[in-house]
């Protein structure tokens, strides 16, 4: 799964560790999710969009399941 | 909630489980012939070892490091550290069932105790740094 979490988090100049804290979870997971080497739960893809106010498949763009 | 009265009760198992183990060993030589003595020690120390473990997770949890990245990393190892116990065992029972070869059945018990511990944290390692 493709995602724009970085842009996005540009965007808004949130830096990593911030972001984390605000969603209660690890800066490494935000990390990870950004670099494509985790799909984070359906949970939290939806509380990411919603701290960046926008819909999820603006953030996370499925790609057929390719790695 | 991990309350501080838990926690006491914890300690108060530790304490109690050595006690009762020292004291039986000491006043009872026809249970030390059995070794209940050593067992009652030991139960008390797993039961304060997993009290204790159990504290240190909850703590941790505390802390906001566990997140749902690291408990899908912890299951994937816990997948891997269940099997090699399982392949382990099957195997020394294999071995006791069908083969007149002498094994030390405690120690290779041991030893797959400790590699599985092994293989969880390398797993853990593994998996932290491909995700």
């Amino acid at each position: 799964m493709d995602n724009e979490l970085k842009v996005w988090r540009a965007r808004r100049d949130v830096t990593q560790g911030e972001l984390a804290d605000e969603l209660d979870v690890s800066r490494q997971t935000i990390n990870a999710i950004e670099r494509g080497r985790y799909d984070p739960s359906l949970e939290l893809a939806f509380e990411l969009a919603d701290f960046f106010d926008c819909a999820i498949e603006d953030v996370f763009h499925y790609d057929g399941g390719e790695e | 909630m991990w309350s501080r009265e838990k926690r006491l009760l914890a300690v108060a198992l530790l304490v109690a489980g050595v006690a009762l183990g020292v004291g039986l060993e000491a006043l009872a030589d026809p249970l030390e012939e059995q070794g209940l003595a050593w067992v009652v020690l030991l139960v008390g120390m797993l039961v304060s070892g997993g009290a204790v473990a159990h504290w240190a997770s909850r703590r941790f949890e505390e802390s906001g490091e566990i997140d749902e990245r690291f408990r899908e990393i912890e299951r994937r190892a816990s997948r891997w550290s269940h099997g090699t116990l399982t392949v382990g065992v099957g195997t020394l029972g294999l071995v006791l069932l069908v083969s007149w070869i002498e094994v030390p059945v405690a120690a290779v018990l041991w030893a797959l105790l400790a590699g599985s511990v092994a293989v969880h944290e390398l797993s853990v390692e593994y998996y932290s740094r491909q995700m």
